[in-house]
């Protein structure tokens, strides 16, 4: 197996800069929305054009496919985080003051104070890491614009998106790592790439909250899982004990992917003691909870010490809330997706709809919300989601059933199906519309693509490779179309 | 329009599903007559007349499609396939028979247009590469069909138009997915063109002749018998397990709102009273309507409190609310022969308050020890149409002029019976019933094993009849379902010992036994209601096919005469003498109770009335679902329930038990393929009997109920366990799995299917699978 080259990390550093700069040359230059919705549709255009130009003169690769599908993958991105203002399609903002108790609040709190917030109300009892980040990005950003904007609480929250929009262009980058370290080839390997590239949750988690922050540090946390499988040593002990840390500082939901990691390293473990060498583990394990316990759990202990706020603590919603879904039986909620909800109309419904899988696979591609687009579009869209939902379950399903035979694919596949059964399990204590919502699961996307390429070029069935490899353009066609067309 | 593209989509699936499967080993050699004369049936002719409305263009369309089917037939007749498979791949493409159900000018041009391309299409391609098969582009024909198809379903049935692809508001979901379909295809075919006249000849793989058995037929022995009692031990339990109680008011006095002396009651509480409601059992008449008044001591007067309160439900007790306090309570009737059995005055926190003056009503007070409370569950009355079935029972007993004459008397003179011997209270109407549907699971057993002869499968047959909800609910509510599905069930069983016994040339007198046998169930059936008549055109036809097929295979034609007309007289006998007999003869008791006709008259009026009657019933009802619906078990029928002040709740429900439900499905379709790519007799026997029974419903358009597909569910239950043993593997541990995961299933169904109280909670939660299924 191919190792992890080092010199990733200054791409992931690069990809920052280069969204920050992008993000302040458009504050520069008095942005225009539609203008930039044209620019990004001439940009993939034109990227289509060079591929197929490329395919004719038979120079087209598979280096160069992957190449210009992450460059589309970062056009929608960074476009799409240009051209919405963090206002718009955003969660729990709340005003954007000092005390307006949102994900804006908190930001500007940590600006101007230059503390953390001083109470837990409403959103204020969120993990911090990501408020620090977008305050650390804004501050400077917005002293630096000045009169452009530079003063306006609208504007210095807006800043923050860069984190999340630098965080989404990563993990595209990453799902090509990912590829390489299940040695994934070929068509499969763009179709992989492709389907995240393309994926509109991760234009959609390009707000201002710690969404896709946190998806990239399970990623990171995913990959370091399967290198420590591999190499159990101290630099990636230490990586994965960072990862972690600052993962549960950013969103306590990655507790979730810690029972997977927790799991290999049980495994290995319990594999070593069997071999009688499980000396050089211990000292690893209480370095590892020596440097993640403490950067993870101090903002818990703070507000619980503070406020009397549990661990795990999430903003409650009645039961007699238009959001509740309880009402709905356990096999409705659950067990299979809704189909005929996919017929009455493409997008989510947060006060209607109660189907997991259904909502999950609608606000993948709408989020919460409505667009005033052509219908063929969304529905065009809704239909290439579910085509390629069959690679990605199979691929999932069939990996978990390869411990034997390849245990990278085995663990990539447990990572996923141990962080759905979370989902699952916060469903269900948690019976509302937004607890749904795949912004809390745009982490599976990548693994799950690569997983579904994996199947394909690996299984005999060669319908199940057409399907994935054919519906993947489509699927790109109409997010393009899709996301260069809103309002 | 929606049910025939729905009965188009699954046809063709299937038909695609085993031509593809057969088309990759190479082993389509085309389509006799005698196959492709049904297909056009199945594909034109029932489609047609599935249509509610049909106008002179759809039959245009029919027969301009004939003529491009001709064509289709004509050109491909130079092609390495035969112009049989072009025929049948014809009339298994949606777009001809989307143009002839919708109709129009336009319609037929475009099939023509489109056939046409089509053809010169591949005219073109076969003159190029004579060698070639066009069967690669099987797939791009495929996804293109399906695409029409659905196109056209959201654009005639959902009246959807292509400008709505642009719309923001309107979301033609179905329209898109045609599109995107067609794209596909049209992508495909190119890319199939492009490499046309390069591929390899397939390779021929050789295709089973009939299902290799993985056991050794075993003889019928001591187990067998021993698995079929405990079996119906089981079943019994549950069956009569709180079937119904054993006691209701039956003592009655007759009220008619013309004689002075009878239409009216006044109760005299002795004192002023505070009195909640009045509980009162009726008699034999439904729909009864009463006014009550309360008498105002200081003005003298009588002060209406309910004015034409209409007491719903016959045998049953109907509550009039009051929340008065009083001391004469006065009844007055607004019909003629209204039959109180029983009332029951109840106060504050529902005590029951006796009157003073009992003795001058003594029947309507001399039996309130029977009253069950407030909440009387369907254990203590009539639920669903009990009120027409069990009252009807009971007329016949008694010579009372006849309620119900909408379906053949036989069912209810059985019904009759359970009340002659235990008396008109919920046990006694349910008893026959009970009975029916006890006994019927030693059938299904013996059918299971018949098809098999294994007593594994056997084993599963049983266990699955006893396991199914909607067999369990229909047996413990005294309508004719259950009675005429018993026959049914018979009917086709004994039809499979005859086609068994033909086909390993037995001895005649064995096979006319088992025809007379069969003849018999079905006068039976036919007897009790004529959904009897659906499964004899079924008889009929498996008769034919497993005769035609036997002659063709074993004898010459002259060899056969002899045999044949010895068939034939048993036949008329069997199947159209007898049964005709006991139809007129199950008119018994209308000729005993209206003397103005003779048996032979009521029988044919009677019929005529009934027929007018089924074809007028269009009432929208609740709980009405069409036969598409039935496949997926979406809407299951209330028949009674019950809410307690724990929040508990008791309902009864005919639905099927979803694995079943299921798993029936997928054996249909799996019985289908045996039938036609392993020529296995028995699934042909089954799929065959399975359409039968549901073909017929395709042509109703009246309102109908799940519980029609009782007689399906029966044969899929015969499907499941033909699957189960055709497959490889360890035959044992796939029927134990089987009987586990629908007893499993059952159980958690089961206050469902039996009216045990349970939480409302564990319902709404656990029980209701689909937004379509409320049970609380």
């Amino acid at each position: 197996m191919k190792h992890f080259k080092e010199k990733k990390i200054l791409q992931y550093a690069a990809v920052f800069v280069m969204v920050s700069l992008i993000y302040v040359m458009w504050r520069l230059m008095l942005p225009n929305e539609k203008g930039i919705r044209i620019f990004m549709g001439i940009l993939i255009a034109g990227e289509a054009v060079f591929d197929l130009i490329m395919l004719k003169q038979k120079k087209l690769t598979a280096d160069v496919l992957v190449a210009s599908i992450i460059f589309a993958g970062f056009v929608m991105r960074i476009g799409y985080m240009l051209y919405t203002p963090a206002a718009v399609r955003s969660h729990d903002m709340w005003e954007f003051e000092k005390d307006g108790y949102g994900h804006a609040g908190y930001i500007l709190t940590i600006i101007e104070d230059r503390m953390l917030p001083q109470t837990n109300t409403r959103q204020y009892y969120q993990q911090p890491f990501f408020y620090i980040l977008c305050a650390l990005v804004s501050a400077p950003i917005n002293s630096f614009l000045g009169g452009t904007g530079g003063h306006d609480p609208e504007m210095i929250v807006d800043t923050g998106k860069i984190i999340s929009s630098a965080a989404s262009c990563i993990v595209l980058l990453m799902t090509d790592t990912f590829c390489k370290e299940l040695d994934l080839k070929g068509k499969y390997r763009a179709a992989a790439v492709g389907f995240v590239a393309f994926c509109p949750a991760f234009y959609l988690s390009e707000r201002i909250t710690p969404d896709m922050l946190c998806t990239l540090l399970m990623t990171i946390a995913l990959v370091y899982t399967l290198r420590w499988y591999r190499s159990p040593d101290w630099k990636n002990t230490i990586i994965l004990a960072f990862t972690y840390g600052l993962g549960v500082m950013t969103k306590l939901s990655i507790g979730a992917l810690a029972l997977f990691t927790a799991g290999v390293f049980a495994w290995k473990f319990f594999e070593s003691v069997k071999e009688k060498k499980f000396g050089p583990y211990i000292p690893k394990f209480i370095v590892f909870g020596i440097i993640s316990l403490p950067l993870g759990l101090w903002y818990s202990i703070r507000n619980y010490k503070r406020f009397d706020q549990p661990f795990g603590y999430v903003l409650e919603i009645p039961s007699d809330h238009a959001l509740y879904t309880g009402d709905h039986s356990f096999f409705q909620r659950i067990i299979l997706p809704d189909l005929p909800n996919f017929v009455t109309e493409p997008y989510a419904e947060v006060f209607e709809d109660y189907n997991l899988w259904t909502y999950m696979v609608k606000s993948s591609l709408f989020g919460e919300f409505k667009f005033e687009v052509p219908a063929i579009v969304p529905i065009g869209l809704m239909f290439a989601a579910i085509a390629l939902t069959i690679p990605a379950v199979t691929g999932v399903v069939k990996g978990a059933f390869r411990s034997k035979e390849n245990k990278d694919q085995f663990l990539m596949s447990a990572a996923v199906l141990v962080f759905m059964a979370s989902i699952v399990y916060f469903y269900i204590k948690y019976p509302n519309g937004c607890s749904m919502d795949f912004r809390y699961m745009t982490f599976i996307v990548a693994p799950a693509a690569v997983l579904a390429g994996k199947y394909c070029a690996e299984n005999g069935k060669k319908w199940i490779g057409t399907l994935y490899t054919a519906a993947v353009p489509v699927y790109a066609l109409f997010s393009v179309l899709m996301y260069t067309m809103i309002r | 329009m929606t049910p025939v593209f729905i009965y188009t989509i699954i046809s063709c699936a299937l038909f695609w599903g085993i031509y593809a499967y057969r088309d990759r080993r190479g082993s389509v050699k085309g389509y006799s007559p005698a196959e492709l004369v049904p297909f056009y049936v199945l594909m034109r002719l029932i489609p047609l007349f599935m249509m509610q409305e049909r106008s002179t263009s759809n039959y245009i369309a029919l027969i301009s499609d004939a003529a491009v089917l001709a064509a289709v037939c004509f050109s491909a007749s130079g092609m390495s396939r035969s112009k049989s498979t072009a025929a049948a791949l014809y009339l298994f493409c949606p777009l001809p028979v989307i143009c002839m159900a919708v109709g129009g000018t336009s319609m037929i041009i475009i099939n023509i247009a489109v056939c046409a391309a089509v053809l010169i299409c591949i005219g073109i391609l076969s003159s190029r590469y004579p060698l070639a098969s066009p069967s690669v582009f099987t797939g791009a024909y495929a996804m293109i069909s399906t695409g029409i198809h659905f196109a056209a379903y959201s654009l005639f049935a959902q009246k959807h138009k292509f400008s709505e692809l642009y719309s923001n508001s309107y979301f033609p979901t179905f329209l898109v997915l045609g599109v995107l379909l067609v794209a596909a295809g049209l992508v495909l075919f190119f890319v199939r063109l492009r490499n046309y006249g390069k591929q390899n000849a397939s390779e021929n793989k050789a295709e089973a002749s009939e299902t290799a058995l993985a056991y050794t037929p075993e003889k019928f022995g001591k187990k067998n018998i021993i698995h079929m009692i405990l079996i119906t031990a089981a079943y019994a339990f549950v069956v009569f397990f709180q079937l119904g109680s054993h006691e209701a008011p039956e003592t009655s006095r007759k009220f008619n709102s013309g004689d002075p002396d009878n239409a009216e009651i006044i109760i005299d509480l002795g004192e002023y009273k505070t009195v909640n409601n009045l509980q009162i059992f009726l008699g034999p008449e439904s729909l009864r309507k009463i006014s009550v008044s309360a008498y105002d001591e200081v003005e003298r007067e009588w002060k209406v409190i309910k004015e034409e309160e209409e007491l719903k439900t016959a045998f049953a007790w109907n509550r009039v609310d009051i929340s008065w306090s009083v001391r004469y309570i006065g009844i007055v009737f607004s019909r003629e022969d209204t039959h109180f059995n029983e009332i029951i005055v109840l106060g504050d926190n529902d005590q029951v308050i006796t009157p003073v003056n009992t003795a001058e009503y003594a029947e309507l007070f001399d039996e309130q020890n029977k009253f069950p409370g407030s909440e009387a569950t369907y254990y203590y009355r009539m639920m669903f149409d009990e009120i027409y079935h069990g009252r009807t029972g009971y007329e016949f007993i008694h010579d009372l002029p006849i309620y119900e004459n909408t379906h053949p008397p036989l069912g209810k003179t059985l019904i009759g019976l359970g009340i002659r011997a235990f008396g008109m209270n919920p046990f006694g109407w349910r008893f026959t019933v009970a009975v029916f549907g006890t006994l019927m699971v030693p059938l299904m057993y013996l059918f299971a094993w018949k098809i098999s002869h294994r007593s594994g499968t056997a084993l599963t047959g049983g266990v699955l009849l006893a396991t199914e909800c909607m067999h369990l609910t229909l047996s413990r509510i005294a309508t004719i379902d259950i009675i005429v599905a018993h026959f049914i069930v018979m009917m086709f069983f004994f039809m499979y010992c005859f086609v068994e016994e033909m086909n390993r040339n037995g001895k005649l007198s064995k096979q006319l036994l088992w025809i007379f046998l069969s003849g018999i169930s079905m006068a039976l059936a036919v007897a009790t209601k004529w959904t009897g008549l659906y499964a004899a055109a079924g008889i009929a036809v498996l008769f034919f096919t497993f005769l035609i097929k036997h002659c063709a295979e074993k004898k010459t034609f002259k060899e056969s005469v002899p045999y044949l007309v010895k068939l034939c007289i048993a036949c008329v006998a069997a199947f159209i003498v007898i049964p005709a007999l006991a139809y007129v003869l199950s008119y018994i008791e209308f000729a005993q109770v209206y003397t103005d006709k003779d048996i032979i008259h009521h029988a044919i009026e009677n019929s005529k009335s009934m027929y007018s009657y089924h074809s007028n019933v269009t009432d929208s009802h609740p709980y009405q679902s069409e036969w598409y619906e039935w496949l997926t078990d979406k809407k299951p029928l209330l028949d009674a329930i019950n809410s307690f002040p724990d929040d508990k709740v008791s309902s009864v429900a005919t639905f099927m038990n979803p694995f079943i439900a299921f798993a029936g499905l997928a054996a249909f379709f799996h019985n289908v393929f045996l039938w036609r790519t392993r020529k296995s007799t028995s699934a042909q026997y089954l799929s065959i009997a399975y359409l039968a029974m549901l073909m017929p419903w395709l042509f109703v358009h009246r309102t109908v109920f799940i519980y029609q597909y009782f007689g399906c569910l029966l044969i899929m239950i015969l499907l499941i366990c033909n699957s189960v043993r055709s497959m490889s593997g360890n035959i044992k541990k796939k029927e134990c799995i089987v009987m586990a995961v629908s007893a499993v299933v059952f159980f958690m169904f089961l206050p469902e299917a039996s009216g045990i109280a349970v939480p409302r909670t564990y319902i709404k939660h656990v029980l209701e699978l689909v937004p379509t299924w409320i049970f609380e």
